[in-house]
């Protein structure tokens, strides 16, 4: 009884701890900045080198959106956006250009890729999740 | 008598201590030159540069394969992202610190291929050129990053 006494609290000092460190710390320059998305959307109809190009200015300006690439060859559109300010669906509807194109969300790999090799991640990814600031 | 020496005294001391800070003060200008990072535009510049090339890359079919796995999960983009930023601010003089594994152990096993590495750069230059970037800074900033290819390509 004694024992798990003293692991409840050990376990809750720690816990405090963690609280404390994760809230009072000073963030670094990177973690000030707004988690992003990327959305890869598949583009069905013939958009020219011009069209292509609006289409492209016409998505970086949505509020919210960081960037936008449209493949060469017109076929993918490519666009970073803060997840609080748009949606996915909200940029398919965008692209779609007044449903001249048929926009569809393009299924990823769900593994592989290039690697992401951020030593403490994993301690980051709980600190980050504790840090009641973000 | 003797305090006006030591007021003399106490007045010399004075000059000759302004006369050297302010010949420091020339040294000081001659030394804080601003940093690449700083011509750059800092932080939210070097991330909108970042974020432009992600999509350049994602978008680009010679190389987007390779990295549809990381894109496809918001936590590993995240992750990415962020080494990326670290990587160019703290190659430019900035406030950041890279915190990944160095570029040799993190692809090593990949075969990355010298026209991949390429396509990769090709997209990095495309998105300084949306952002008008410099000739100068663009230069620099890829002397910074070329002698990486050594430790990417063939591993």
């Amino acid at each position: 009884m004694k024992s798990i006494k003293i692991v409840t609290v050990v376990l809750l000092i720690g816990l405090v701890g963690l609280l404390g460190y994760a809230n009072f710390r000073r963030l670094s320059i990177i973690e000030t900045l707004e988690p992003v998305n990327l959305a890869s959307l598949k583009i069905d109809g013939y958009l020219n080198p011009l069209g292509k190009l609006d289409l492209e200015k016409k998505i970086s300006a949505v509020p919210g959106v960081t960037a936008c690439t449209l493949s060469k060859e017109g076929n993918i559109a490519s666009v970073i956006f803060y997840p609080k300010q748009t949606t996915v669906e909200a940029l398919a509807f965008l692209l779609s250009n007044g449903g001249q194109l048929k926009i569809s969300q393009i299924e990823l790999a769900k593994s592989g890729g290039c690697p992401i090799h951020q030593l403490n991640s994993s301690f980051n990814e709980v600190i980050t999740f504790l840090d009641i600031r973000n | 008598m003797k305090i006006y020496q030591k007021i003399n005294r106490f007045a010399l001391l004075l000059f000759a201590c302004l006369a050297f800070t302010t010949s420091c003060d020339d040294d000081d200008e001659r030394a804080m030159d601003p940093t690449l990072y700083t011509r750059l535009g800092g932080i939210d510049a070097i991330s909108a540069v970042t974020d432009k090339f992600l999509t350049n890359v994602a978008s680009d079919n010679t190389i987007n394969a390779r990295f549809a796995g990381t894109v496809a999960n918001p936590a590993r983009l995240q992750l990415l992202r962020n080494n990326l930023i670290d990587q160019i601010c703290a190659g430019s003089g900035g406030p950041c610190q890279y915190k990944g594994k160095t570029m040799l152990e993190a692809h090593t096993g990949l075969n990355i291929t010298t026209a991949e590495f390429n396509a990769l750069v090709g997209d990095l230059v495309a998105a300084l050129d949306f952002y008008s970037v410099p000739e100068k800074e663009k230069n620099e900033l890829l002397a910074v990053l070329g002698p990486m290819q050594a430790d990417i390509v063939g591993k």
